[in-house]
């Protein structure tokens, strides 16, 4: 239980320490957003209004004591370009960032895992040593040059999707998640062979341990001593993995959303921060992060209910 | 120097990784150095009668949608890309060896407050990180160099660190404390010496993710700015011509997985060749 404190303190003080960076980075670059809103043609008195009406006079910690209050009540503040509440612009492009996501890891999990076992238990075959060249060779493909070979060989050449063709979930969910499938293939697949790579290595590790000879030796078969010793033994090592590829997928999906014209988190980040709409930016990045940091927690949450020995550790 | 050379012989005689690797990034070395003194065309001349040409005898790998020859822009290209990387791993490996130097030597109240901060940047994704910077000062080579040497900061830090954490109990450390040598002397000459391999392999991964981040960002078009040529930004541009000429679209993205897998082949066999 203290364990659990201990993670959860820290897990508040990071978010804190991001939100004052954030905060504070956009309040103090130049630009009067007061400005920006009424035009140059504005007279100063009209200006000094509308910075009241903003709150941009109080003093910088009062207004982030409303920023972060405001938050909680699901006010993030109001675009400056469309002049929308930010919350209403990010509800639609919520669910597409969320599956795009889900269904790389989704991707990621269901790929990895049996191709590690398969690894592990066919060790130094011709077939393994060739499938961890092509692994090595696949892991160094950016996620966005894979988006851009998928398009061209299952797009293009074998037509077996239309690339740019996304289709919005509220049309057809069918045809949103066959259309999410390529994209997502492009975030797992590199993915995937840093997984298998690691996986393997760690259940070889564990293969060679004392514990699994004397299973041997008790009579127990391979399958036996695989599934229920050493995949259990090499299982933590790959939570705190996926976990970190949860993170970094959030982050990818950024530049993937651009390259299969995904209307997204990812590609109204961008639009917003080329047009310099700071609360959106803001309360992307605030969110974001607020994710990364919920996975983080949970992992290590997770990982000491597996293992109860790491309180001791750490 | 004979000392790097003894290192060298070790890794190359020590694995296969290291030596593919080692090659590669050696070959792609060559082609960007062969760019940086002469280029078949200025990378930025467009030829109006041969747009995306294909490979012909005048533009050996064709030319992209301007009609600009393709070779002599990813030879520049390459080059853009390199140089970002490399400045991004300097102003990462300095400041970070620095912060992490000082937070395992010293510990204390100035490792849990600077090693707060850096865990938060840490579980930063560094593209985000890098995207935040940008969008704060604006776009173009040196802003990318900037934002992403900061951002490469936290796990240079975090290696740095653990090895001093190890490294300061041991007893030539002692004994040097006790002959009247300077902490700071301590740090830059007795113990970082010791943590070369392991940085070493660190700037090597990091030169990676380092390629990685830039070809992101100028790909989503916020990192190096036209006419300039980087491999992230020939992709994007190229991106639309997919149908129309496949090769010339797909070469930069090549060109970037060869890059991205000799530095991190090398970089393996480094780590490999320590154990």
């Amino acid at each position: 239980m203290r364990y659990a404190l201990k993670k959860l303190i820290s897990a508040i003080v990071t978010l804190f320490v991001v939100s004052v960076a954030v905060f504070f980075a956009f309040a103090v670059i130049p630009g009067d957003p007061a400005l920006r809103k009424l035009g140059t043609q504005a007279t100063p008195e009209a200006l000094e209004m509308m910075r009241s009406r903003m709150g941009l006079d109080q003093p910088l910690p009062v207004r982030y004591v409303q920023w972060v209050a405001a938050f909680f009540t699901g006010d993030m503040g109001t675009s400056f370009s469309y002049d929308i509440p930010v919350g209403t612009l990010l509800g639609d492009k919520l669910p597409v960032t969320g599956f795009l996501v889900l269904f790389s890891f989704v991707l990621l999990v269901v790929l990895s895992i049996p191709l590690s076992i398969w690894h592990a238990k066919h060790e130094n075959s011709r077939l393994d040593r060739a499938m961890l060249v092509a692994g090595q060779v696949i892991m160094a493909v950016p996620p966005f040059f894979m988006g851009i070979l998928l398009t061209f060989f299952f797009g293009i050449v074998l037509k077996l999707f239309t690339p740019g063709g996304y289709v919005s979930w509220q049309t057809d969910p069918g045809r949103f998640l066959a259309y999410l499938f390529w994209p997502s293939l492009a975030i797992a697949l590199p993915r995937v062979a840093m997984t298998v790579k690691l996986f393997r290595a760690e259940m070889l590790r564990e293969a060679g341990r004392d514990y699994v000879r004397t299973a041997y030796s008790r009579g127990h078969s391979t399958m036996d001593v695989l599934y229920r010793h050493v995949l259990k033994n090499a299982f933590l090592p790959l939570l705190t993995f996926l976990a970190m590829n949860l993170t970094d997928m959030v982050a990818g999906s950024v530049v993937i959303e651009q390259v299969f014209g995904i209307p997204g988190f990812g590609r109204f980040l961008l639009v917003s921060i080329l047009g310099r709409d700071y609360p959106v930016v803001e309360a992307i990045i605030m969110g974001l992060t607020a994710f990364i940091i919920l996975v983080n927690l949970v992992t290590d949450l997770l990982y000491r209910a597996i293992d109860p020995r790491i309180e001791e550790a750490s | 120097m004979k000392r790097a050379g003894r290192k060298f012989s070790q890794y190359w005689r020590g694995n296969v990784m290291f030596r593919v690797g080692f090659v590669l990034t050696a070959v792609m070395l060559l082609f960007v150095l062969i760019g940086a003194i002469h280029t078949p065309y200025p990378p930025t001349a467009m030829n109006e009668g041969a747009k995306l040409s294909g490979f012909t005898p005048a533009h050996p790998l064709g030319t992209d949608h301007l009609g600009r020859d393709m070779l002599s822009r990813l030879m520049t290209g390459a080059g853009t890309t390199l140089l970002i990387a490399l400045g991004t791993v300097l102003i990462g490996a300095f400041c970070g060896s620095v912060i992490g130097a000082l937070c395992g030597y010293f510990g204390g109240l100035l490792d849990e407050s600077l090693m707060r901060i850096v865990d938060a940047l840490f579980a930063f994704p560094s593209i985000l990180l890098a995207l935040l910077f940008v969008s704060l000062f604006g776009s173009g080579r040196y802003h990318v160099i900037i934002a992403l040497g900061i951002a490469f900061i936290p796990s240079f830090a975090r290696t740095v660190r653990g090895e001093f954490l190890r490294e300061r109990g041991r007893d030539y450390v002692t004994s040097a404390r006790l002959h009247g040598v300077s902490h700071l002397r301590i740090i830059f000459f007795h113990i970082l010496p010791n943590a070369g391999d392991v940085l070493l392999s660190s700037v090597l991964i990091g030169f990676n993710n380092a390629v990685l981040a830039e070809a992101g960002l100028s790909f989503l078009g916020i990192g190096v700015q036209p006419p300039d040529a980087s491999l992230g930004r020939m992709l994007s541009e190229s991106q639309q011509y997919l149908f129309k000429a496949p090769m010339s679209a797909l070469l930069p993205g090549f060109l970037l997985v060869w890059m991205i897998l000799g530095f991190s082949l090398a970089g393996e066999g480094v780590r490999a060749g320590e154990r």
